[in-house]
């Protein structure tokens, strides 16, 4: 099938997307997000999240359809992400999508939700021109991720370069908003207060980049490509400690930039150090982090210096949403990949070498 | 005329039915408590095609009864979105069942039996805790008075208890033998579901019955 038209259905963390694609034409993209009820608690509450994502389910769903302009009969398969994510977020689209596929008779796809985030740069809407790649990369980055990953088959074959080893980016950023009292979430609050603040205020750590986690091109370190943001974060907390056992006002906005600086620097520097050696001439950005605007603007110039593609898709196509894991199951209809068997189970900690289950 | 009902129960173990002219036409059910969102689809597949529907056009089909809980968050919300969704597809009508209420309609003729005028029926709500409810008995027809709660063995009320909370608090709880490993099941959802929406009365919306909040709490930074 050439032009598969796919339903996609995301709910691996607050937001319930669905959208609908046509190959790679995207034909609908509507979200609910449950953001609004987690600020109180400064990031995001997995039980609170699922029983959004019940309410919202089947408005989304109508929403999608009619937005698309098809009937539910007119979709050729539904994919749904299988994971990773909270599980019991996950299970709420799982349950919703075999119902679905049960009732229609429709083929249904369990997807890896990470390799739907590449997914979304096949859509003619991302903006993206993958036609004269050579080897494709994609950086993830987001409240729930930090991976760099290579493409060799979007629906049958990418390797995890580097990944983070304890908190994905987005969630340092909403830690140290909280620590310097900005409010959540922490990405778009603490890019803002960066515009008044100096990035080179104080020097936070790059995390895992002593020579010792780096090592040589010939003898690289196991942690050549990985990210660390816990020494960075608590790098920050002694900070904001120093100014408030002495009753001195935070810098809070120098801090905000400067952390902010330490994060951009490290994650475009081991990207570009990954893509470069292992041969990436073009990396795609995904993920909410990728709205964030001296990610955008480093890796922009780092990218170029090294002579290597980007793509920056629209961001809400870079934030979570249904119109990536239709894009991924459009591209798995066209290479004929099987679609699941009913009986599949939603998965946490699904791993990227596992696509579609 | 001839009605036939799907039935789905995931607020303990995960079971579906189908029920014909009040008869069950098919059944699948696990004992396991962790797989619903697994095995719920195959199971519907299979009493629908037992029963001689296709499940892609449920053609002869009525409706669908479904156990809104109270019960375990995540299986509970297994079952609820795929009785909402497959309802909203097949465009039939759907109605939620207290699953609670479905095994008082069970064991009522026993508790009748028994002489018990009023009893409770409590499933595993885990975390030390069971979910019940407080049913007045009218000749072997349960009323619910109370309920549902979630609370601990020994804040239920003194009554004879029917269900797998009195099998799990023997010291705290009166269980009544040949029923303390009782959980709902989709053939009492549709017993029930058909009592209920005969006489008009009964029925609950398709929503889960958490009867807890999400237990998140506001981290010291950020109060007031
Ligand atoms: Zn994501």
């Amino acid at each position: 099938m050439k032009h598969p038209i796919v339903l996609g259905i995301e709910t691996s963390c607050d937001e319930t997307g669905i959208g609908i694609v046509a190959g790679t034409n995207l034909l609908a993209h509507q979200v609910a997000s449950s953001m609004d009820e987690h600020v109180a608690f400064g990031g995001v509450i997995p039980e609170i999240a699922a029983r959004a994502h019940v309410t919202e389910f089947l408005p989304v769903l109508d929403a999608a359809l009619e937005e698309a302009k098809v009937s539910i009969d007119d979709v050729d398969a539904i994919a749904v992400t299988a994971g990773p994510g909270l599980a019991g977020a996950l299970m709420v689209g799982v349950a919703g999508a075999k119902a679905l596929a049960l009732a229609t008779g429709k083929p249904l796809y369990g997807i890896n939700h990470l390799i739907a985030h590449i997914g979304v740069g096949y859509l003619d809407a991302s903006g993206a021109d993958l036609s004269n790649v050579n080897q494709l990369g994609a950086l993830l980055v987001s409240g729930g991720h930090t991976e760099m990953l290579k493409i060799n088959s979007l629906t049958s074959d990418v390797e995890l370069l580097g990944g983070t080893i304890d908190d994905a980016a987005g969630e340092a950023y909403d830690k140290v908003a909280r620590l310097i009292g900005a409010g959540y979430p922490g990405g778009p609050i603490i890019d803002k207060m960066t515009r008044e603040g100096n990035p080179q205020a104080f020097t936070f750590p790059r995390g895992l980049s002593a020579p010792k986690n780096m090592g040589t091109p010939a003898a690289p370190g196991k942690d050549r490509y990985n990210w660390s943001f816990s020494g960075l974060k608590t790098a920050v907390s002694r900070a904001v400690e120093q100014f408030e056992i002495r009753d001195m006002e935070v810098p809070a906005t120098d801090i905000a930039a400067s952390f902010q600086e330490a994060v951009a620097d490290v994650i475009t520097k081991k990207a570009v150090l990954a893509a470069t050696e292992q041969g990436i001439d073009h990396i795609l950005l995904g993920g909410g982090v990728a709205a964030n605007s001296r990610l955008r603007d480093l890796l922009t110039e780092r990218t170029q210096a090294a002579g290597i593609g980007l793509t920056i898709p629209p961001i809400n196509l870079c934030t979570d949403n249904g119109a990536m894991v239709a894009a991924l199951g459009a591209q798995l209809v066209a290479d004929e990949i099987a679609p699941s068997a009913l009986g599949f189970s939603a998965d946490p900690t699904q791993q990227v070498s596992l696509i579609s289950v | 005329m001839s009605q036939t009902y799907l039935a789905l129960d995931t607020s303990a173990t995960a079971s579906a039915a189908v029920l014909r002219d009040d008869d069950v036409a098919a059944h699948r059910s696990t004992g396991s408590q962790r797989n619903h969102s697994e095995v719920l689809a195959g199971f519907i597949t299979e009493v629908l095609t037992e029963s001689g529907i296709d499940p892609s056009t449920a053609k002869g089909l009525d409706g669908i009864f479904v156990g809104v809980g109270p019960g375990p968050f995540t299986g509970l919300r297994a079952g609820i979105i795929t009785a909402q969704t497959l309802a909203h597809t097949w465009k039939l009508p759907v109605y939620g069942v207290l699953s609670l209420d479905s095994l008082a309609h069970r064991v009522a003729a026993e508790a009748f039996r028994i002489g018990a005028q009023e009893f409770v029926v409590a499933t595993d709500a885990r975390r030390k805790e069971v979910y019940w409810a407080h049913y007045d008995n009218i000749g072997g027809q349960p009323q619910r008075l109370y309920g549902p709660f979630v609370n601990a063995a020994h804040e239920v009320t003194e009554l004879p208890v029917f269900g797998a909370g009195a099998g799990l608090y023997p010291e705290e709880l009166f269980g009544i033998t040949g029923f303390t490993d009782a959980v709902p099941d989709a053939t009492d959802i549709a017993a029930y579901g058909t009592v209920a929406l005969r006489r008009g009365r009964g029925l609950q919306p398709v929503e889960p019955q958490y009867l807890r909040g999400h237990d998140a709490k506001i981290p010291k930074q950020l109060r007031p």
